[in-house]
């Protein structure tokens, strides 16, 4: 009695077990094309626009507000954490591959952006940000000096020069209504370190 | 990865390259990924999540076909941009349990999509007369 149990027992272990490979190996099959992509987590893509650069990260379940930005330099920093699934008490767990943790991401840009107009968004699970070139055309610099210096009324070009339309070179405004990327609240204010002062925008 | 539990459903592996493939199928091999997923079970229903940020629910494409559940969403705009990020994703899997199918439900949420299948209720009465 007690050999024929563990008789089809075994059977049915060796069945399991065969079961169970042949699930693990069409797992490891099927996960393969993703393990290059897994490995650059969160997987990301930055594209060289007509006007800068356009990053996108995959983040699925963070709301904009648990997610962190900032550009210093030529480098774009973004953070964020997920939390564990919780199943409910009691559940059996079939699958348990979303990966919970840290997500820290930290790009090097190819070229400098001009850091105040630089814009994310968040959707459907995927960060988008924006990060306009700076103005090439820089700005003028109006020469102080005592007003004795100043012969002319030189109020036909200073005009003028003032109102060069630096603002054709960037995106369109609607693209871009705050200079602080939407969720930033006090201290990451979008300050580039490495910025060079003057040529920044008009 | 998680428990392997073959007991209630099992992956079915994606198509390999074929000869006759035309261009979209060859697309989609090549340009879609396999979300990552959590699935459990209790005794009343299955819940499936499953990563796939960038879709919007209207393209998305779940369908219960005998025994054989499918979850697919193309993202938006990604293949015209010729994004180096997957233009969609797609999964299958074998369910070895009988679920009610009118009673499916699935939300999808910052990325996430949530798939709730009800069990039968001939299987819930077989699994607690065997308890």
């Amino acid at each position: 009695m007690n050999e024929s149990d563990s008789g089809a027992s075994g059977r049915g272990a060796l069945a399991e077990l065969k079961e169970a490979v042949t699930n693990l190996f069409e797992q490891v099959v099927g996960l393969a094309p993703d393990l290059g992509l897994a490995r650059e987590f969160p997987r990301h893509e930055l594209r060289v626009e007509d006007d800068g650069f356009r990053v996108q990260v995959e983040l699925p379940g963070i709301r904009r507000d648990e997610i962190d930005v900032s550009v210093s330099g030529r480098t774009l920093s973004i953070s964020s954490r997920r939390e564990r699934f919780e199943p409910p008490e009691g559940a059996r767990v079939l699958r348990s591959e979303r990966p919970p943790g840290k997500y820290e991401l930290a790009l090097r840009l190819p070229a400098e952006v001009d850091p105040l107009a630089v814009v994310a968004r968040m959707q459907d699970g995927v960060l988008d940000v924006r990060l306009p070139k700076p103005s090439v055309r820089g700005r003028s610099v109006r020469v102080e000096g005592t007003e004795a210096e100043a012969k002319e009324p030189a109020a036909e070009e200073m005009p003028a020069a003032e109102e060069t339309p630096a603002a054709e070179e960037m995106p369109a405004a609607e693209e871009r209504p705050t200079q602080q990327m939407p969720w930033e609240e006090g201290p990451q204010t979008p300050t580039g370190e490495g910025e060079g002062g003057g040529t920044q925008r008009g | 990865m998680g428990k392997i539990e073959s007991d209630e459903l099992r992956d079915v592996p994606g198509a390999g390259p074929s000869a006759g493939e035309d261009r979209e199928a060859r697309a989609r091999r090549r340009h879609y990924a396999r979300p990552a997923v959590d699935i459990y079970s209790t005794e009343s229903e299955m819940v499936v999540l499953a990563d796939m940020p960038g879709v919007r629910k209207g393209d998305l494409e779940i369908t219960l076909e005998r025994d054989e559940l499918t979850i697919e969403g193309k993202i938006a705009g990604r293949r015209e941009a010729e994004s180096t990020l997957p233009w969609g994703y797609h999964r299958r899997f074998k369910l070895r349990t009988a679920f009610d199918r009118e009673r499916i439900q699935a939300s999808l949420e910052e990325g996430i999509l949530r798939v709730t299948l009800p069990k039968a209720a001939t299987e819930q009465a077989r699994k607690i007369a065997v308890d």
